[in-house]
């Protein structure tokens, strides 16, 4: 507090004169503490300066702190409260404290990712210091909502948190509103981001809300394709029956609102609605499996790839917007018969097909190739984008069983390390499903065979996407030996891009698989790394004993 | 250089005549003429005092800013006019200031101490009229509560910054002190001290308790020296606290003051609402905060 308020008058003078110089004519009432240095009459502007001089020493030698308002006072008193919150182990804080540090933190998300996994396991929250800086290092609202500090959340002092802020108030205040008004504003891909990490995350979430936002956000946004991949991918049918009840109250009296509801595999699953034996009326005239020529056959004329339209088979695609004008210009052909065959046998045939029995339900794919088994058999043709379709419906359905089975007879092309055709991601799916025994006896076993025979792509290829045996001891050995020998084999000189993959997985094994001694891995890291590193193996270690 | 003092004067006295509303018309042909002339006439030092009257008249409280320039430039005449009758440490300090440099042998007759001291903020500054930047390193002492400068320059491709000291951390230091009256700047001595002995053990360093604690040890520095600027102080438990769109830090005694900060986001981050220390550097009108301590977090801001 200066000392100019109580010599208000003065200094307001003071500062007047300063400005408006010559043109300011009253006379400064000079304080007398100044008096001593100025005379009592300021006359030219030598003095003014001086007393100008004297006035700012006096201000600064009597400058002081000012007394706070009560209103402040009790804001004060209120935020004392102390919330009652487990915080991050000290080492875990540490890292995190490294990783902030460096130059490209961003390197280290795979790091923040699996040390908040761990802190929402123990049900820890990081240090609110720490908050800001993490943040660009996650994407992910449903994590960050259990592992930031309640006080992240309480001000609404920055917009940066506004994702996790509305997932934090639907899991800890039961207040989903916010996080529904979001996701109908959102445009499509942040829509399909955020809507996919909810699936997986918070699968209540989409049981109890579902109903609220589905078809509104769906009509407004434009999302439909988006919602129908969102289906595909992460919600299986059997895991989400709220949706199925929410569409069918939709009552679907036509194909356009089947397709505007984004739901078309939804509607075939289960049997109890109108559209049901209309669609399958229409494929049985379609489509049907010869056992011969070893292929599904497929006779659609262009009224009904309009009608197979009109229920929402096809979406956007590019790919597949150009398989289906293919096919409009085969029937335009002067040899009508031989461009249809053409198409069929054609890649973009095949997609044209795979589209559609995706949609199906796996009851229909038994009825249409009368045994599982001759989908062994397909024609390499269709091969690739029918096991891939045929994966895609086991995970809707969680079909365990079948993709076991899928899985014995067909372990090659599960692992294939390369695709050449189809989708990586699709085909990876039957991963998920095998998640239980016998399916994880079987995944070690098959672990261990590629450890025999030193089989490092297969061996890594599977043990990342083999979820349930990330927590076994002996495979994390193994993992460990591998990697040992990757290392002694290759020649840095040439292979710095051999290397700069054992480290990832090196770094994947430490981060994510169960705790061994790491200690012969030392080579692939920095100094600095890698002192982070043992850490958090050691924490990790601690945690397990 | 009385040539450059004497301009100077009636440089000044020629700004309050005609009033600093019109100055703020018709600033820039204004300075450039006077600085130029300080230049010429081995004043140099005082070119940054002009710098900052010029950018103070486009502040938001410019008419108080001004009038602390102003105030700062006439004691520096005023000085001068009288070095006759000043302390040798002081002349030797207006010197300084104005931009002469100590000659190198001075330094042999200074002896060496050893100062206990943390290292408690850094803050970096771009250089005005040339291309680089200069540093202020503050160093504390905990049991005197007392402030040292350690002030170096980066002028590329000629310079860079000397040592950076580790924060947080108990130092010793072997170092000698300008030969100034202001006693506050040091020169690090190349037998610096061992970083081994660290210790590894975070005692937070003592400071002031409440801001007129600090106000007054500012006060006693002008009395030595009436053109003394910058002076860093380190206060224990302080509350931040936002109203009304203005940022206050809050002390023991529920006294608060405002302070100058660019990213109130972060530092509320940094430190919610829980009593911390803090590092603040004040030159009598403008409360810097310069680094925050709480817990076993130190962050230089």
């Amino acid at each position: 507090m200066s000392l100019s308020l109580s010599y208000s008058e003065f200094n307001q003078q003071l500062l007047l004169k300063l400005t408006l110089g010559q043109q300011f004519k009253q006379t400064i009432k000079v304080p007398s503490e100044l008096q001593v240095y100025v005379p009592q009459q300021i006359d030219s502007s030598q003095d003014l300066l001086v007393l100008n001089q004297y006035w700012v020493l006096m201000q600064q030698a009597g400058y002081q702190a000012e007394g706070i308002p009560e209103t402040l006072q009790k804001n004060i008193a209120e935020i004392d409260q102390i919330e009652n919150e487990k915080q991050l182990d000290n080492q875990l804080v540490q890292i995190l404290k490294w990783v902030v540090a460096q130059e490209s933190p961003f390197l280290y998300q795979d790091w923040v990712i699996q040390i908040f996994k761990l802190a929402q396991l123990q049900q820890q929250v990081i240090p609110r210091y720490l908050v800001l800086k993490v943040l660009p290092l996650c994407r992910n609202p449903v994590l960050l909502a259990s592992v930031l500090p309640e006080f992240a959340f309480q001000g609404d002092v920055t917009t940066r948190l506004d994702d996790a802020k509305r997932v934090w108030k639907y899991v800890k205040q039961q207040d989903a509103a916010p996080l529904i008004r979001q996701l109908q504003k959102s445009k499509s891909s942040e829509w399909s981001l955020l809507m996919s990490q909810l699936c997986g995350q918070l699968p209540n979430f989409i049981h109890q809300h579902i109903a609220e936002f589905w078809s509104q956000s769906i009509q407004r946004n434009h999302l439909q394709s988006h919602a129908e991949s969102l289906v595909t991918y992460n919600m299986p049918v059997t895991q989400f029956e709220a949706l199925y009840q929410h569409v069918k109250t939709l009552e679907p009296q036509n194909a356009a609102t089947v397709s505007s509801n984004a739901a078309l595999a939804f509607y075939l699953y289960y049997q109890d609605n109108a559209l049901y034996n209309e669609v399958m009326a229409l494929l049985r005239v379609c489509l049907n499996y010869d056992v011969q020529a070893k292929k599904v056959k497929y006779d659609i004329n262009l009224d009904q790839d309009d009608a197979l339209n009109d229920y929402g088979f096809f979406d956007r695609e590019a790919n597949l917007v150009e398989s289906r004008k293919s096919l409009k210009t085969a029937y335009q052909s002067a040899q009508v018969e031989q461009a249809y065959q053409a198409f069929c046998s054609s890649s973009q045939g095949v997609l044209y097909l795979k589209r559609i029995l995706i949609q199906l339900p796996l009851a229909y794919w038994l009825e249409l190739f009368g045994a599982w088994e001759h989908l062994f058999l397909l024609h390499s043709q269709q091969k690739d984008s029918l096991w891939n379709a045929f994966i895609v419906c086991c995970y809707r359905e969680q079909r365990h069983d079948l993709a076991l089975w899928f899985y014995q007879h067909q372990v090659k092309w599960c692992e294939a390390v390369t695709v050449s055709s189809g989708n990586m991601f699709e085909r990876e799916l039957v991963f998920t499903l095998l998640d239980q025994e016998p399916a994880t006896g079987l995944l070690l076993k098959q672990l261990e065979s590629h450890y025999q025979n030193q089989d490092v792509e297969h061996f890594w290829l599977l043990f990342q996407r083999a979820k349930a045996l990330h927590d076994v001891q002996n495979i994390s050995e193994m993992a460990v030996v591998l990697l040992q020998h990757a290392y002694v084999n290759l020649d840095l000189q040439q292979d710095q891009k051999k290397f700069a993959l054992l480290k990832e997985q090196a770094q994947w094994l430490i981060l994510q698989a169960y705790p061994i001694d790491i200690s012969s891995l030392q080579a692939l890291f920095s100094i600095s790394e890698w002192k982070q590193l043992l850490q958090f193996n050691h924490y990790k270690q601690k945690l397990i004993a | 250089m009385d040539a450059g003092i004497e301009a100077l004067q009636t440089w000044l006295n020629d700004v309050v005549t005609m009033g600093l509303g019109r100055l703020r018309q018709q600033q820039h042909e204004k300075f450039r003429d006077i600085q130029s002339r300080l230049v010429d006439a081995q004043v140099a030092g005082l070119v940054s005092y002009l710098d900052e009257f010029s950018s103070a008249l486009y502040q938001s409280n410019w008419q108080m800013q001004s009038s602390f320039w102003i105030a700062k430039l006439q004691t520096a005449v005023h000085l001068w006019q009288n070095r006759q009758q000043l302390k040798p440490e002081l002349y030797e300090e207006v010197k300084q200031l104005f931009g002469v440099n100590l000659p190198t042998d001075v330094w042999d007759n200074i002896s060496a101490q050893m100062l206990h001291v943390y290292a408690l903020g850094q803050v970096t500054q771009e250089l005005v009229n040339t291309r680089g930047r200069y540093r202020r390193q503050w160093l504390w002492d905990s049991q005197n509560l007392r402030d040292y400068l350690l002030l170096d320059f980066e002028i590329p491709p000629y310079s860079n910054f000397g040592l950076t000291l580790p924060f947080q951390k108990q130092l010793a230091l072997n170092a000698k002190l300008y030969p100034v009256v202001s006693q506050q700047r040091l020169r690090l001595e190349d037998n610096l001290m061992s970083f081994n002995d660290l210790s590894l053990t975070l005692v937070a360093p003592k400071g002031f308790e409440n801001f007129d604690q600090a106000f007054t040890q500012y006060a006693n520095g002008l009395k030595q020296y009436p053109l003394q600027l910058v002076r860093f102080f380190w206060l224990e438990q302080l509350r931040l606290v936002k109203q009304d769109k203005v940022i206050y830090l809050v002390d023991q005694d529920q006294k608060m003051c405002e302070i100058e900060i660019k990213q109130f986001v972060e530092l509320w981050f940094l430190v919610g609402t829980e009593p911390f220390s803090a590092g603040v550097e004040w030159n009598g009108l403008q409360l810097k905060l310069v680094s925050i301590w709480q817990g076993g977090h130190f962050e230089c801001l």
